[in-house]
């Protein structure tokens, strides 16, 4: 197993030369063993970082190394590396177990030890009994075992995935989801994962890299990102439903620091008015950003924040049993939406008071988007 | 084969003087495996015009250790031998290949289309029973790796194949007409493959193991069963021209289909200026239109039949949402893809604007 490192790597495409790179100053180090993901919407760069690691697509500037080999010239099937494609397929004419075998068969591994790798990855995918099946006699499920099956018995040294659980229906993807989280333990390997699904991002990696636009936002843990984004655009994609910002200014009255905007006068919290006020964002326009599991309804905790209530109208309220969410007018220009408990007894077209928590909020410089508290 | 490290070999074992030696071939029995000579056993290596090439040992051996040595050498003799005319075989059958190619550029530049490969071509049999061709365009050079592509070609397909190197990074694969059977035969599944849904499922798994085993990314198109010996260029041209139009249409894919490109190929032969012109007066609003959300729910509605529930569930929204975005486009382009006129119009605009951007 091994590490990578990507050193200020960048992608342009010829005939792409004045427009901005696919991928730009990509730097990065990934530890062995980790479970990496890079996540960004549709043409961030992410599939083409991916492409560039497996060797698919070539670097046209920086250095990649895995292990401590520099790997920019090496073709993908000597960098030691497997793949597992959202395209993934498997070779129609040959059955699970040579699937599998086939490129062990390659390489000039022995019968025995060919034998003894695929046995032992059809156990762990547990997919021992379908080894003489044709592919086209698997479920859509099964197939995507067997892709991972035919990647596991390579034992190399870095696992690359790129939206391999996207051709699933909803129910296998949570499944697959889990199983392969349970795999990256059990195989004690790198991987590298792509996908757009913020969910997979959060739940199965062991650090994050939210790129938009081929840059890098934000590398770090899950919590990390969730918790203290450092721009509105990771702290808009990750979270469902997304953080919601409201434009308003900070403004100090009677020694305290107000955000005020349309039906909003809350007051931040003395710690984070210090940073503002350290910044000179105090009588500017700033955009508050507050998560909708951190706006409140209960009456114990309404009772305990004076200083962040506010009034609003639902204009549409949708229970799904255990939680609900509140689209609410009267809070700033735009709808901001709350997650409350499903048993909250709220419901459409009811004036409500709410309350913000303010040690969640977050706040943001308008013109550079920056999260203003986690910078430096 | 080298006889120097034997040579040694049997020398330190023995501790005796071996040399090689020649002697007459009259001396010679027939058929004889070694033969007492002046006081030296000669163990026979090869005939070399009218004498015989020897290892020779002083006449001390045992029975046992002369039969011993003769069966060695025997052996290693038989594997020279084998190995040689392994290579001439091979060397034969890239030699056709090389005249193969040479006719089919010759063909290529006379613009001749309908001719027969010719006779003297006959030797390479599978030209005359019918082959599943594919073309392979890769990124790296051909030339020196024809034959390791060949060898792993033939352990994918477990069965011989026909290589035709061509331009540079180009090969047209001719590939019996069992692989399909193969891939089809399981006895499990109840529905029947198509021919068509074959011919992807091979063009897909050859497209996967020949970038991750041999020159990574790659583009191929696999076209229908056909006889080689009688309609070898016009097959290779459909495939160049699936290929470009694939990678014209398609940017995003790497295995390109014929009966899936259909409408590009019609399209492909309007006049620019019409088609930008086109997709205008189409795509009013091209900003939004274009925008990748709207772009994928497009696609992946047409793809699934303008079936709005399938499509939801592929795109993982709920219905309603798709519902919306498509009353949105709606709004914006006033064009309406649930029906089968606006549909029509609006596919062949975002096949257009593929091309056009």
């Amino acid at each position: 197993m091994a590490g990578l490192r990507l050193e200020h790597v960048y992608k342009i495409y010829p005939g792409a030369e004045n427009e901005p790179p696919a991928v730009s100053d990509f730097n990065l180090e990934i530890e062995d063993k980790e479970f990496l993901v890079l996540v960004g919407p549709s043409g961030c760069g992410k599939s083409t970082t991916l492409r560039m690691i497996a060797g698919l697509e070539e670097i046209t500037k920086g250095n990649l190394y895995i292990g401590d080999r520099l790997v920019n010239d090496v073709a993908p099937k000597d960098r030691d590396i497997a793949m597992v494609f959202q395209s993934y397929a498997l070779y129609p004419h040959m059955n699970v177990y040579q699937n599998m075998a086939f490129g062990l068969k390659l390489r000039k591994f022995k019968k025995a030890e060919i034998d003894k790798r695929v046995r032992e990855a059809a156990k762990i995918l547990d997919i021992e009994h379908l080894l003489d099946r044709k592919p086209k006699a698997l479920s859509g499920g099964q197939r995507q075992r067997v892709a991972l099956g035919r990647a596991i018995v390579r034992e190399p040294q870095v696992f690359l995935m790129d939206e391999p659980l996207s051709n699933l229906d909803a129910k296998l993807r949570v499944q697959m989801r889990a199983e392969i989280s349970k795999l990256h333990k059990r195989l004690e390997t790198t991987v590298i994962y792509v996908t757009h699904d913020q969910t997979e991002a959060m739940t199965m990696g062991s650090r994050i890299v939210i790129m938009k636009d081929g840059v890098i936002q934000q590398a770090a843990t899950p919590e990390e990102v969730y918790n203290r984004p450092v721009n509105m655009f990771v702290a808009g994609f990750i979270g469902s439903p997304a953080m919601n910002f409201i434009n308003g200014r900070l403004e100090e009255e009677a020694g305290q620091l107000h955000f005020k905007t349309d039906g909003v006068d809350v007051i931040i919290p003395e710690g984070k008015a210090k940073i503002l006020r350290n910044k000179g964002y105090v009588g500017k326009e700033v955009v508050f950003g507050i998560r909708p599991e951190d706006i409140h309804s209960e009456p114990l905790f309404l009772e305990a924040s004076p200083n962040s209530k506010i009034n609003a109208f639902v204009e549409v309220a949708e229970n799904l049993g255990h939680e609900m969410f509140l689209y609410l007018n009267g809070v700033g220009k735009d709808t901001v939406i709350a997650r409350v408990d499903g048993r909250s007894g709220l419901k459409d077209n009811m004036n409500v008071t709410l309350a913000f928590d303010m040690n969640k909020c977050q706040v943001f410089d308008k013109d550079t988007e920056r999260a203003i508290f986690q910078e430096d | 084969m080298k006889w120097e490290p034997l040579k040694k070999r049997l020398e330190q074992i023995l501790n005796a003087d071996v040399r090689f030696e020649t002697i007459a071939s009259q001396q010679w029995v027939n058929g004889a495996d070694s033969l007492e000579l002046a006081g030296r056993i000669h163990f026979y290596l090869r005939k070399q015009n009218k004498t015989i090439e020897t290892l020779s040992v002083e006449s001390v051996l045992t029975r046992s250790e002369r039969q011993l040595i003769e069966l060695m050498v025997r052996t290693f003799r038989e594997q020279d031998e084998w190995s040689v005319n392994g290579r001439q075989a091979e060397a034969d059958g890239l030699q056709n290949i090389k005249l193969l190619r040479s006719w089919i550029f010759r063909q290529l530049e006379k613009g001749k289309m309908d001719e027969e490969v010719p006779d003297a071509l006959s030797s390479l049999g599978a030209l005359y029973h019918t082959r599943v061709p594919i073309l392979v365009l890769g990124e790296s050079g051909n030339g020196k790796h024809t034959l390791e592509l060949k060898r792993l070609l033939e352990s994918f397909f477990d069965t011989e194949i026909l290589l035709v190197p061509l331009l540079d990074g180009e090969w047209m694969i001719l590939a019996p007409e069992s692989v399909i059977s193969a891939s089809r035969a399981d006895g499990r599944t109840g529905e029947e493959e198509s021919l068509e849904e074959s011919l992807e499922s091979i063009g897909m798994g050859l497209h996967e193991m020949l970038t991750e085993e041999w020159i990574g990314e790659c583009h191929l198109s696999i076209d229908y069963p056909f006889v080689p010996a009688k309609d070898l260029v016009p097959a290779l041209l459909r495939m160049r021209e699936t290929i470009a139009l694939g990678r014209r249409f398609r940017v995003q894919l790497h295995v390109h289909l014929p009966w899936q490109l259909r409408l590009e190929k019609l399209l492909s032969l309007l006049p620019e200026a019409e088609t930008r012109k086109f997709v205008e007066q189409i795509l009013k609003r091209m900003d939004y239109a274009m925008d990748p959300e709207t772009l994928q729910t497009l696609e992946q509605f047409f793809e699934l039949d303008c079936n709005v529930s399938e499509t939801a569930k592929k795109l993982y929204i709920h219905r309603n949402t798709l519902l919306y975005r498509l009353d949105k486009f709606k709004q914006e382009t006033g064009l309406d893809v649930r029906t089968f006129s606006d549909a029509v119009l609006v596919k062949i605009a975002l096949v257009l604007y593929k091309v056009t951007k």
